[in-house]
């Protein structure tokens, strides 16, 4: 083994048909053997004779050479062959008969079955479904619980909510704030070129405020918080599973749930109508600052206009959805959270799937919303 | 014969964390082929000792020199190369939970060494027979598997490139004694065959006992002795008659002296 880097030749077989050698030279050891063939075929002769492995030449043998040398000689014998070794060195024979020992056959490669294209559509329907069923069972369990809880409400986790409501609410501010400001900028900029071919520049504080207030001031901030916060969740709880952490709060009589989606669910609906109703604010101004540049209406005349139009429910009806949202992103969130399996890779997959699905859900629940307003023509 | 110079070679080694002193001054050598135990108490920085020679933690200062590498100057393909003739077994195993336990041991072989996969898979079996694992094992996952399992996964993924020198994090810790013998035997029998250095950390006495040629007792943030078992057992040092009084030292000597 000494000066083990100072040669790495690569280990070779060589037929000597006169005296009967397969000549092993190089580095039989775990760096040489890479290009080395898998058996003697079109080294070793077709016709059964007498081979014998002659590694006097060999420079270094470890568990990785014994171990291809064994299956070579297997190889020869099964083709008929007598078969010989001569090894050079005592402990080398030692190692040879600790591989011997332990080695075994190939084992037949698996073979990839092709899967055709209704096979891939049936079990993505499957596995849908299933986690669809999987979904409403917990969102069953978690109300479960939340009836439980009131019977023990001084056990509850008030602290761990004041947390989430300050990582997902209040470290949330200027991201919200920045974005719902420029999403304003863009919608009213889009509508004031078509305003002011009409002259109707006026009529942007109108649509601005409709579209922030029962639109984009609920659905982005919901969005954005599916991103950045359910996201959280599930790379919290599945961290928590694979560490065994779920099953000892479990064993000490702590409900998960109680402990762990709960006080996400309650900070949620808190957190989310003040940043919806933080957002709308910054959108309006970016709106009206728009306005300003672009259709000369100046910030007083925007705000009076804009009291005049946009009523209370406007307002409300808008922050209606925004409990659901707060359901949603933290159910799927920690949902996800707890169907981690114990690998890491299942970590990255639930924390993706995670903030797809509960994106997901927030704009079908919007849609839905929308239907439903539209019956009552509102 | 192999050369004379010293597998690990530690010199004065001092680790300090902000106010807590782990190391002032530790020094030793472990010699090509020999089996050598750290051992101490919690804290005496055993964890810290490995790391540093692994080149996962730098020390405060010192010099570490590993298979004749210096391993706080060294860098870039020296580092690389001395990475491949080292195996490590970590206390918890760290086998990579998203690979079958047949692909954590070829990981090395075929990522790093560019070694062809039927071979790689070839060796692999084999080191899993070597630590005593069944073909079956092969294409289970690693969250499948007992803790005694995975401690014998990574001890045949630590095994996978026949490195010169194995690095052991409590090797024997949560196997039942049957294991833990067999273990000790793999270990005794990997050194007599392929000539394998072993670094081994343990509170396992009855490894102690039966595996190293050497114990390195750690304590006090320096080598408070660094002898056989037996003449470590002879030390009066109150450290070192406090920690085998507790694991029960003494009483093995004894059990082993009436069966020989």
């Amino acid at each position: 083994m000494q000066g083990r880097n100072a040669y790495r030749i690569s280990a070779t077989v060589q037929w000597e048909p006169e005296r009967g050698l397969a000549v092993c030279t190089g580095s039989w050891a775990v760096h040489g053997l890479k290009m080395l063939a898998e058996t003697g075929e079109g080294i070793l002769p077709r016709e059964p004779t007498h081979i014998q492995f002659d590694c006097k030449h060999i420079d270094q043998f470890d568990t990785a050479g014994a171990l291809t040398l064994w299956r070579w000689m297997q190889d020869a014998e099964r083709k008929g062959h007598r078969v010989s070794l001569a090894l050079p060195k005592p402990e080398w024979q030692a190692l040879m008969d600790l591989v011997t020992a332990h080695a075994e056959e190939a084992p037949k490669r698996k073979v990839v079955r092709d899967i055709s294209l209704w096979e891939t559509i049936g079990r993505a329907v499957y596995v849908r479904t299933q986690t669809a069923q999987a979904l409403f069972t917990f969102l069953g369990l978690v109300s479960v619980k939340l009836v439980a809880m009131w019977q023990h409400i001084h056990r509850w986790a008030w602290k761990s909510g004041l947390r989430v409501i300050e990582d997902a609410g209040y470290h949330a501010l200027s991201l919200i704030a920045l974005l719902s400001f420029l999403v304003g900028l863009v919608i009213a900029y889009q509508m004031s070129i078509q305003l002011s071919t009409y002259g109707a520049n006026i009529y942007i504080v109108d649509l601005t405020g409709l579209i922030m207030l029962r639109e984009f001031g609920p659905f982005l901030t919901a969005i954005i918080v599916a991103a950045r916060t359910s996201t959280a969740f599930t790379a919290q709880i599945g961290t928590m599973k694979v560490n065994e952490e779920i099953d000892a709060l479990e064993t000490m009589g702590a409900s998960p749930i109680e402990r762990l989606v709960l006080p996400k669910v309650f900070a949620l609906l808190i957190a989310l109508p003040l940043l919806s109703v933080w957002s709308e604010v910054f959108g309006v101004g970016g709106g009206m600052l728009l306005a300003n540049w672009d259709l000369h209406i100046s910030y007083g005349v925007f705000l009076q206009r804009f009291q005049q139009v946009i009523e209370l429910k406007q307002l409300i009806l808008g922050l209606i959805k925004v409990p659901f949202f707060a359901v949603i992103i933290s159910l799927v969130g920690c949902f996800q959270g707890f169907a981690v399996a114990s690998n890491a890779d299942s970590v990255g997959y639930r924390t993706t799937q995670s903030a797809v699905q509960s994106i997901f859900l927030i704009i079908i629940t919007d849609a839905f919303f929308s239907i439903v307003y539209s019956w009552y023509g509102e | 014969m192999r050369e004379a110079t010293p597998v690990i070679e530690v010199r004065d080694l001092y680790n300090t964390f902000g106010k807590q002193v782990v190391h002032a001054g530790v020094s030793f050598i472990v010699k090509p082929s020999e089996i050598f135990a750290i051992v101490g108490g919690s804290g005496t920085g055993k964890t810290t000792l490995l790391r540093t020679c692994l080149m996962l933690q730098r020390p405060t200062r010192g010099s570490v020199s590993v298979l004749g590498v210096d391993v706080l100057r060294c860098r870039g393909a020296e580092a690389q190369a001395l990475r491949g003739r080292w195996g490590v077994l970590f206390q918890s195993g760290a086998l990579f939970s998203s690979l079958s336990v047949l692909d954590n041991i070829t990981f090395a072989l075929i990522e790093l060494n560019g070694m062809p996969s039927f071979r790689a898979e070839a060796i692999a079996r084999l080191k899993l027979s070597l630590v005593g694992l069944s073909k079956e094992t092969a294409d289970k996952q690693p969250a499948e598997l007992s803790g005694g399992m995975k401690k014998r996964v990574a001890l045949a993924r630590a095994l996978a490139l026949d490195p010169e020198l194995i690095f052991l994090d409590e090797p024997t810790s949560g196997l039942d004694p049957k294991s833990a013998y067999e273990l000790d035997r793999l270990i005794l029998e990997l050194r007599a065959h392929l000539g394998v250095t072993f670094v081994i950390i343990t509170h396992d006495v009855q490894t102690l006992w039966r595996v190293p040629d050497r114990i390195c007792f750690l304590g006090e943030s320096r080598v408070l002795a660094c002898s056989p078992m037996q003449e470590l057992l002879a030390n009066k040092h109150p450290l070192i008659v406090e920690y085998f009084e507790a694991t029960g030292g003494y009483r093995v000597q004894k059990q082993e002296g009436s069966a020989s």
